[in-house]
């Protein structure tokens, strides 16, 4: 499988494509553990897309949709589950595999997260919790913390991923992610 | 590895950069985009974005803007890297890597030459 940071931009492409401005990421790594949820306030998905997404059908599946099918397997086949809601306003999307933690199954949450910074308009919350501690910050928050309001900037990006990385590992213990 | 307090120190350092080019507002700027598609981040585009974050930074260019976008998918020719330099057409690289990636960047964003090799043929 692919690693669970690559799973989750690709959850959160997915909105800031169905015009949300909003996203809460929530990223969470427990003793045998690792869970991430994202809820935005897109357009969100009909129930009757939503029920041919997940069918066995190619024809209709061919498409659109690939990425969470690739996901709800990977978090399945690890023991785990996977869910997808839809909210009065937007999507929420769990995904929950049981592994032991370790960099690589995780892979580079730092360059996701700045990535995803790079979208104007939205505001993003992130939070990592690591076995009970907690590391938490809002774009709003960041755009202070840089001293820069344009976080589109390859500078900016550079700066929040450091940030992030920093303190990513600190809450790790000194494990490098 | 950067600690906060060496950001802190770079932004304090930069702030007035920023002001004087946050002044500058009209100043046109080069708008790359990265194709994050499913099949695009399955071929390498996150690390493709990465280096251009890191080497656009490193080098200190300025006048570049970078963003990602899920709708720029061009099927067996992931990643892709769209380059919009003002007042020319948008430029279309197919198939790019860490490598092409700093190309693009000496020869066309800084230099102003298209590289012709990784566009689609």
């Amino acid at each position: 499988m692919k690693d669970i940071a690559l799973h989750l931009l690709e959850v959160c492409e997915n909105s800031i494509k169905a015009n949300s401005n909003s996203l809460f990421i929530s990223f969470e790594v427990f003793d045998r553990k690792i869970c991430f949820s994202v809820k935005d306030n897109g357009d969100g998905i009909d129930s009757k897309k939503l029920k041919s997404l997940f069918s066995n059908d190619l024809q209709t599946n061919k498409f659109s949709g690939r990425g969470l099918r690739l996901l709800k397997n990977d978090c399945e086949n690890s023991g785990g589950k996977f869910k997808i809601n839809l909210c009065d306003k937007g999507t929420c999307v769990n995904a929950e595999f049981i592994l032991d933690f370790s960099e690589k199954i995780i892979g580079d949450l730092p360059s996701v997260v700045s990535a995803l910074l790079t979208e104007e308009k939205l505001y993003l919350s992130f939070e990592y919790v690591f076995k009970g501690k907690v590391f938490s910050f809002n774009s709003t928050e960041l755009k202070k913390i840089l001293g820069e309001e344009k976080l589109y900037l390859p500078k900016a990006v550079f700066l929040a991923k450091n940030f992030i990385k920093e303190n990513i590992e600190k809450l790790n213990g000194g494990l490098a992610i | 590895m950067k600690t906060i307090a060496d950001i802190m120190a770079i932004r304090d350092k930069k702030r007035a950069e920023m002001i004087i080019r946050d002044n500058s507002e009209s100043i046109a700027e080069t708008r790359v985009v990265v194709g994050m598609a499913t099949c695009g981040i399955d071929a390498g585009a996150l690390s493709v974005f990465n280096t251009l974050v890191d080497e656009i930074s490193m080098r200190e260019i300025k006048g570049v803007r970078i963003s990602r976008s899920a709708n720029l998918n061009l099927a067996e020719n992931n990643p892709v890297v769209e380059v919009y330099a003002p007042g020319k057409e948008k430029v279309t690289y197919v198939k790019v890597d860490a490598e092409k990636v700093k190309k693009i960047i000496s020869d066309h964003i800084v230099g102003g030459n298209v590289v012709k090799e990784y566009l689609v043929k």
